[in-house]
């Protein structure tokens, strides 16, 4: 095994404090202490550093601290407790709200219910028949909502209110702008 | 009761678990605080701002470590964040150990100086190596609780101490060399 040098028993003197070392490395730096002055110096000024440390403890506080310092965090968490009861509260008084105040819009007529309906297949077919009057057969190729169940799709958005006429008629538009008018 | 019951139960809606929580923990934890914040009003402020965050996140709480470990973390937290507003300048009971009557006055006043040139030093490392030195020297915790609670690597934590005891010591022996120097000149 290597004998140690002053470089590197400063780390040894630390971990023998600190962990305490095996068997072997504490040999080590025993032989070494017994030869060099200045790390038996060195480790003087741990072990006081160290006693030092540990000693440097706060005296304990008396019972009436702990006493107060009990009745004190009870009345605290009390408080939060409350707050969040009270919040909970008030969530709940909110949530009764928002749905009192969409009730009465949708009796007033404000909310149409019916937008969200399921798709009716004769409102389909009319709707594809709309589509077929108003801009004529489509070709595959330039159809933007594809072919197939996908175009098919459009057809359930526009009857179920997800999209209207109005965004259907802008987005055809504007494929065709792109195409260069090449199906009108 | 273990702590993960209690936490369990307290989940469940049993107030009366954290209550218990609060009366294994409060005093160590406190005492742990107070070590670090030398200031037994302060101590006890910071102590019961973990235990209310603890109340608030504990239905959060996944339990991937314990609760000790967890409150600890906390804790640390808060003690940094303490430390940070306010500048550690206390200077607790320093007349009474002044007047300790087994030390002849020359060795009582070393010995203050030496503490008071200690606690600067501590305070000068840095944040992470001071808390490792905290919870090595104070707590005894294993490196590699030290490692849960502050984050990092086991052999991370033990280079931290190791890096701290080292520069205390550099530290110290410089600081009272000049001021030997000082009261010679």
């Amino acid at each position: 095994m290597r004998p140690l040098t002053c470089r590197n028993v400063e780390e040894l003197i630390v971990r023998d404090l600190d962990e305490g070392l095996d068997a072997a490395d504490r040999a080590r730096l025993e032989d070494h202490l017994q030869e060099c002055s200045e790390c038996c110096r060195l480790q003087e000024q741990f072990k006081h550093l160290f006693s030092a440390v540990r000693a440097d403890v706060p005296e304990e506080p008396g019972e009436d601290f702990w006493r107060m310092y009990d009745v004190s965090l009870e009345a605290k968490l009390r408080e939060k407790e409350v707050r969040r009861g009270t919040l909970f509260g008030w969530r709940v008084v909110g949530a009764f709200v928002a749905a009192g105040v969409i009730l009465v819009a949708a009796a007033l007529g404000v909310v149409n219910f019916r937008d969200t309906s399921p798709v009716d297949p004769f409102v389909s077919a009319a709707v594809m028949e709309d589509l077929t009057e108003l801009y004529g057969p489509v070709p595959e190729r330039y159809s933007p909502y594809g072919t197939g169940a996908a175009a098919e799709n459009i057809v359930s958005k526009v009857a179920s209110g997800a999209t209207s006429y109005d965004d259907l008629e802008t987005t055809w538009f504007e494929v065709e702008d792109e195409r260069n008018h090449q199906f009108m | 009761m273990n702590d993960a019951e209690l936490v369990k139960q307290f989940k469940k809606g049993n107030r009366e678990a954290f209550s218990e929580l609060v009366r294994r923990h409060s005093k160590p934890l406190t005492m742990l605080i107070l070590k670090m914040v030398r200031d037994p009003e302060e101590a006890r402020d910071v102590s019961q701002n973990v235990f209310l965050k603890a109340f608030e996140a504990l239905p959060r709480f996944m339990m991937a470590s314990s609760f000790k470990t967890w409150l600890y973390k906390i804790a640390m937290n808060a003690v940094t964040d303490h430390l940070r507003r306010r500048r550690l300048n206390v200077e607790p009971d320093a007349l009474e150990r002044l007047a300790d009557p087994a030390r002849s006055p020359g060795e009582r006043l070393d010995r203050l100086r030496y503490e008071e040139l200690l606690r600067q030093a501590v305070d000068e490392l840095p944040q992470k190596q001071r808390a490792t030195l905290r919870l090595r020297i104070y707590e005894d915790l294993d490196y590699k609780e030290i490692a849960r609670i502050l984050g990092g690597t086991a052999g991370a934590a033990r280079g931290n101490f190791f890096q701290a005891v080292k520069t205390l010591r550099k530290t110290l022996t410089e600081k009272r060399l000049g001021a030997a120097e000082l009261e010679e000149s």
